[in-house]
């Protein structure tokens, strides 16, 4: 089989042995080490323990450790990259069950009986299973990344411009159907989005948009700056205003491995929660996000007792669990078959791959196959390190969340500032994302979810480049979105989900399952 | 009155102050982007300018945040929060200092005081624990990123190196 050929051959990418000099200087001393599999163990490492802190997510954790690869080469550095995000992933449910804390979205369910176990003093067991229910939902979506990238890839090089486009646009209507709220808001967040997109440097005449005059501007907003601004000091801010109510499960987190009831209990909805989240991970605009909501929701109508949920049902960690980490891998696929990022995180790791010199798209598989084979094989090492790393060091966890919220954030800042200022050594980057922070805090307090505003900032750019594009292949004519049958059916799947988020209806449906 | 959780500031003419707010601060920024791209390129036959597609950005932004104005008046929303300013005032300020000292302070100097800065965000800033605190997170990021990492962050201030 030729997937297995592939993966094979990314797994021996990753347990590569290279001679390294550890000791540079006077006396040189060169062993063979696993470099790649110690990146991905350390990013794992790494990314758990910032993951952890309490209102730090996935996006926060990656675009402040971004600086910590720049010295790697690309392949070493998505590697790491790769291990930090599943770090920071696995760090959320891990504060989602012991604090009651959901560090990101798709944590929130994880906290309804997580944490009530944790509170019955299971908080070993929903740990356990948690990692080992993300552990089968991680393998699974590895092997569907690798069977799907292939065919995904060669569909993705038939793709014209107008294509892109359409499918561009189906994604942001995605964004806008799955934030909550108005959509009318939502809407105007993409809208807002995309004209921060076009700030700099026209890209055919050079032409000045949007800089007032700003030289620091001409290279177009840095990513990490509206992500770690519009998200992390927003969040900070915000979190500030509420007096701390912490309720970290204190006790002894004994009894770490799970009864043979827990995993009688527990087999069939990792296996549901697996297959949702990776469908809905594929989806372009943030699908994962909807993974565990969906879960949960399928395991309580299908159980015998549904009074049990929200009390410490097992099958409500389970679920759900193995939902976010299916969807978490799966949202790979549109990043690197299409070189679309389907969320903010995906977002951050084009960003990354960027500053290694890597242009997300079709052609990595081709022109690049170790790099992309050796990346979908360490999600899989990534996952096992999970397993291995963690269970054990639940109660080094439990010891830092400890640690109270007015220490904790001033070197959250600190870390976003270095983290910022390294990107490009540009101090004027640090003042970008103090003023993005003030006007994410604003749109906080009023209603508007940033979400679809990072989406569409990223995929901004390219939208123009593809509109432009089809735009002067058609002669100017607009039918060539319609005239294309992919492009059609694309635009086509963006008008119904329009129309349906829109619906009174469907909009109550909607806010129900969100506040399930 | 009863304040329950569904309060909607129903009062006068606006239903929905949020979204009345918000809206015309997205309003105000897409007129203010759309009067300064008043020298860019237009289009050329069918060949897009420099500022077809901004324009087209923010005609979509204005006309959203004209919709969510208009629905203000008809929509019931929730109040507006009141804004607590001690926390934001000196998150910024920590983060502009950040930006404007790191380079001449170096991030000895410049660490420790914007941890302090940040810290006092808080009602129960304790001026001793802050210290100590800032003192040993600056040292870790010191080792952290300009030594182990190798990262050009400036270490000392100018006058010193």
């Amino acid at each position: 089989m030729d997937v297995f050929a592939n993966l094979w051959g990314g797994l021996m990418v990753v347990l590569k042995f290279v001679p390294v000099d550890i000791a540079p200087g006077a006396a040189s001393f060169i062993i063979p080490l696993p470099v790649n599999v110690l990146l991905c163990l350390m990013g794992a490492l790494i990314g758990t323990l910032i993951g952890v802190l309490p209102g730090v997510g996935p996006i926060a954790t990656i675009a402040m450790l971004l600086p910590i690869t720049y010295k790697l080469d690309p392949t070493g550095a998505l590697i790491m990259l790769a291990g930090i995000y599943y770090g920071a992933q696995y760090g959320g449910s891990t504060t989602a069950i012991l604090v009651n804390i959901p560090g990101e979205a798709t944590s929130v369910v994880t906290t309804l009986d997580g944490h009530q176990m944790a509170k019955q003093g299971r908080a070993g067991a929903a740990l356990a299973i948690a990692a080992l229910g993300s552990f089968f939902a991680g393998s699974v979506a590895t092997v569907i990344i690798a069977v799907l990238g292939v065919p995904l890839t060669k569909l993705a090089l038939k793709f014209g411009p107008a294509d892109y486009f359409s499918l561009m646009v189906m994604g942001l209507i995605f964004a806008v159907a799955l934030a909550r709220g108005s959509v009318l808001k939502a809407l105007s967040m993409v809208a807002l989005g995309l004209l921060l997109s076009t700030i700099g440097s026209d890209l055919e005449s050079g032409e000045q948009r949007l800089t007032f005059g700003m030289l620091e501007l001409a290279d177009g907003i840095e990513f990490a700056t509206l992500a770690m601004g519009a998200i992390g000091f927003a969040e900070i801010m915000r979190n500030l205003e509420n007096p701390e109510t912490r309720d970290v499960v204190t006790g002894k987190v004994t009894g770490l491995w799970p009864t043979k009831d827990d995993f009688r209990q527990s087999a069939w909805p990792v296996l549901r929660g697996t297959a949702i989240g990776s469908i809905l991970g594929i989806l372009p605009g943030n699908g994962a996000v909807l993974g565990p909501f969906a879960s949960y929701t399928i395991e309580k109508k299908i159980a015998k007792d549904p009074s049990r949920f929200g009390r410490g049902a097992i099958q409500g960690v389970a679920g759900p669990e193995a939902a976010n980490n299916a969807g978490a891998q799966t949202s790979f696929i549109p990043m690197l078959t299409l070189g679309i990022p389907p969320n903010a995180v995906m977002a951050i790791m084009v960003g990354a791959m960027t500053i290694h010199g890597i242009v997300p798209g079709p052609q990595i598989m081709t022109k690049q196959p170790d790099l992309f084979w050796g990346m979908i094989a360490s999600m899989w090492v990534g996952n096992l390190m999970l397993l291995i790393i963690n269970l054990p060091l639940i109660g080094l966890w439990v010891k830092l969340l400890k640690v109270p919220y007015r220490l904790l954030f001033p070197a959250i800042l600190l870390f976003c500032c270095i983290g910022v200022y390294s990107i490009n050594n540009q101090p004027f980057d640090v003042l970008v994302t103090g003023a993005f922070g003030l006007l994410g805090y604003f749109l906080l307090k009023n209603g508007f979810e940033p979400a679809p505003m990072l989406i569409a900032f990223v995929l901004g750019r390219l939208m123009e480049e593809k509109l432009r594009q089809a735009m002067l292949i058609s002669r100017g004519s607009m039918w060539v979105f319609v005239e294309r049958p992919l492009s059609l059916g694309f635009m086509i799947i963006a008008v119904v989900l329009l129309v349906f988020a829109l619906l009174p209806a469907i909009r109550s449906k909607r806010d129900q399952v969100f506040t399930e | 009155m009863a304040d329950d959780s569904e309060a909607v500031g129903a009062s006068g003419l606006i239903k929905s102050p949020q979204d009345f707010v918000g809206g015309i601060a997205l309003l105000a920024i897409a007129v203010v982007a759309y009067f300064s791209m008043s020298s860019l390129g237009t289009m050329r036959g069918f060949s897009f300018g420099a500022g077809t597609v901004p324009r087209l950005f923010c005609l979509l932004l204005g006309g959203l945040s004209v919709l969510i104005i208009v629905s203000s008046f008809t929509n019931k929303g929730p109040k507006l929060e009141n804004i607590p300013w001690r926390g934001p005032v000196f998150i910024l300020a920590s983060v502009v200092f950040f930006g404007f000292a790191i380079r001449t302070l170096g991030l000895a100097i410049t660490g420790v005081i914007t941890v302090l800065l940040s810290g006092v965000a808080v009602e129960d800033f304790k001026i001793g624990e802050g210290l100590i605190f800032a003192v040993v997170i600056t040292a870790f990021c010191a080792f952290l990123f300009p030594f182990a990492l190798g990262q050009p962050i400036p270490l000392w201030p100018t006058f010193i190196r």
